[in-house]
């Protein structure tokens, strides 16, 4: 090869590098152009509102003015007795819901993935029914169902048992408050946690089980050591999901107890404040009393509350059972 | 019958397995029927003692006050609806895009910004509502859809979903037809991907579908015209006033229920797969 020869070689050889490039650097502005609409709408309507909730939690903010205050808001907050009441009711909430909700879902997950099992799909459409109907329209439901001289009480007193003040309506009572609340959510979510379990299940291949009926495991051993263990990434999300959304809990209560026409008159939460969530608290700051301020601090609270409870829920489920 | 009756016979513990899922589905059901049920009686009978178990004669009575206390209310059924569709279109078409976008180049960042997607599915958005809510009267959006519909373009499940059923379920070896066939990098999306990520679309359509159709926190804080108002921000706001009229509340509620007892009678088993299945691939 002649010297020249090596240069058009080279010449040739840089003109198709420089078109790779030209071309991926092309094909890379396409793919930013695809992905920029989501990642823009991320950051205007996702990203900003949570970024800016920090800030405004650290300012007196009315509809007409904003004031920076520094730590005055969560002072307060640490003050404010119906942010406890809120914060416990939360937790509680939290805690009746997914111990229940998670037990009995297991218990009838397995139950509908027993074998030859007849009208599978009839159960499946039904336990799927609550959970894609408005938790409002569920809520105005129940609400009939626990009024003081509704069907629920007369159950009761056909069994023979006193009529229960569920709603806290006739006796001003808030003791029945958060059970009544924590029966809907609960009768909602759980057949949606039903599926995911069924799902779940059915993805463990039947041989393990068989494997497993071979070397003499019972029932029980079965269960123990086969199908709960195969089930935790399901059981992780399971709770992660109760976890958010009972922190969120806001419609079903609020119609529960007497739908926005209570909001502002200090009464959102029904009787003794006992059907108070955080969310609730949050809308009545903000939209009844106009302390836009402390409604975002209220906010960052619950944040708080749920980056704690996500780490516990990750460290309990992957650090626990790899030891 | 029979085969069930068989069954039974051979193995015992299946009646428990049965016994536990009809009452299961029994309390399940069982609201759902109260609510059609009192939504035919008057509202005076409905606290009677015992309560009517079957239905009576005052469903046009109570639709007749349903209209009176709420002139709007099948304007606001409609307005769910645009709301559901809008945003269930919008969440297609740019979850769809997006994910070709991840599947098809490979370019600067595209592992950083897949991860960040994956976090921001984490991220409960009802946390910025105070925020997002002087956002949104700042862009004068309030009394308009646009809130519930634009911000479906960000999408992050949606997104992640359609990423991961492109790379699994369209060959790469597509793309590259396309583009010798003279397709266009836009082309190649809107002729050969969007056909072909239907499966997918169908389980992320009911999910948004469904979010949008049920849609109350937003719009109880921007829509303040009752021509505005979604069904369920119309019946929060019914409930309380006028001494509430339960019957006429449970006609509206019925009403805004039937959407969802046809879904799930005739969506059936496909779209519950397709929806555990879609939930669960988050992990």
């Amino acid at each position: 090869m002649s010297v020249a020869d090596i240069a058009v070689v080279a010449g040739v050889r840089q003109q198709l590098h420089r078109r790779r490039v030209a071309q991926s650097t092309r094909r890379a502005l396409w793919a930013y152009l695809f992905i920029s609409p989501f990642y823009l709408s991320f950051v205007v309507f996702g990203l900003f509102p949570i970024v800016f909730s920090f800030y405004l939690s650290l300012t007196r903010w009315t509809p007409y003015q904003s004031m920076w205050i520094g730590a005055s808001n969560f002072v307060n907050l640490l003050q404010d007795n119906l942010v406890h009441t809120a914060l416990f009711n939360s937790l509680w909430l939290m805690l009746v819901i997914g111990v229940v909700q998670l037990s009995l879902a297991l218990l009838i997950a397995v139950a509908l993935n027993a074998r030859r099992l007849h009208g599978r799909a009839v159960f499946r459409g039904i336990f799927f029914l609550p959970y894609i109907t408005s938790p409002v329209v569920l809520g105005l439901v129940w609400g009939v169902i626990f009024a003081y001289t509704g069907v629920f009480n007369f159950v009761l007193a056909w069994l023979g048992t006193d009529p229960v003040d569920w709603l806290g309506t006739a006796s001003g009572s808030g003791a029945w408050i958060k059970p009544a609340v924590a029966l809907v959510t609960i009768w909602q979510y759980f057949g949606w946690n039903v599926l995911l379990f069924a799902a779940g299940l059915q993805a463990i291949p039947a041989e393990i089980f068989e494997a497993a009926r071979i070397d003499g495991a019972n029932d029980w051993d079965v269960l123990l050591r086969i199908t709960l263990p195969l089930l935790k990434r399901v059981g992780f999300f399971v709770v992660s999901i109760t976890i958010i959304g009972s922190i969120q809990l806001f419609d079903a209560p609020l119609m529960l107890l007497g739908g926005v026409a209570g909001a502002g008159s200090g009464t959102l939460g029904g009787a003794e404040a006992s059907g108070l969530t955080l969310a609730m608290m949050v809308y009545e700051t903000a939209f009844n009393y106009g302390q836009f301020g402390y409604a975002a601090a209220i906010s960052v609270l619950m944040f708080g509350v749920l980056v704690l409870l996500t780490v516990v829920n990750r460290r309990v489920f992957f650090h626990s059972m790899e030891n | 019958m029979a085969t069930l009756a068989i069954s039974l016979r051979q193995d015992p513990g299946k009646l428990l397995v049965y016994a536990l899922l009809c009452a299961a589905a029994v309390t399940t059901i069982g609201p759902f029927y109260w609510e059609f049920m009192l939504a035919t009686h008057a509202t005076s009978d409905i606290a009677s003692s015992p309560p009517p178990v079957w239905v009576g004669g005052a469903l046009l009575q109570n639709y007749h006050t349903l209209m009176e206390y709420a002139p709007y209310f099948w304007r606001s059924m409609l307005n769910s609806g645009v709301i559901a569709v809008g945003s269930t279109i919008v969440t297609i078409f740019f979850s769809a895009l997006g994910g070709y976008a991840f599947t098809r180049y490979t370019f600067p960042g595209r592992e950083q910004l897949f991860w960040l997607l994956l976090v921001t599915m984490l991220i409960p958005s009802q946390l910025g509502l105070i925020p997002w809510y002087i956002e949104i009267t700042h862009l004068h959006w309030t009394n308009s859809y646009l809130p519930f519909i634009v911000p479906a373009v960000g999408n992050a499940f949606g997104t992640f979903w359609m990423r991961q059923y492109i790379a699994s379920a369209v060959p790469t070896e597509l793309f590259d037809a396309a583009r010798i066939d003279g397709c266009g990098e836009f082309g190649t999306f809107w002729r050969i991907v969007l056909p072909l990520v239907a499966p997918a679309a169908g389980a992320l359509a009911i999910t948004s579908f469904i979010s949008g159709w049920n849609s109350f926190l937003g719009p109880l804080t921007i829509m303040t015209d009752p021509n505005m108002y979604t069904y369920p921000v119309a019946l929060a706001n019914l409930r309380g006033v006028h001494g509430t009229d339960t019957g006429a509340l449970l006609v509206g509620a019925s009403i805004a229920t039937l959407p969802m007892l046809l879904v799930t009678v005739f969506g059936s088993r496909r779209l519950i797969d397709g929806l555990t299945t879609g939930a669960l691939s988050g992990q």
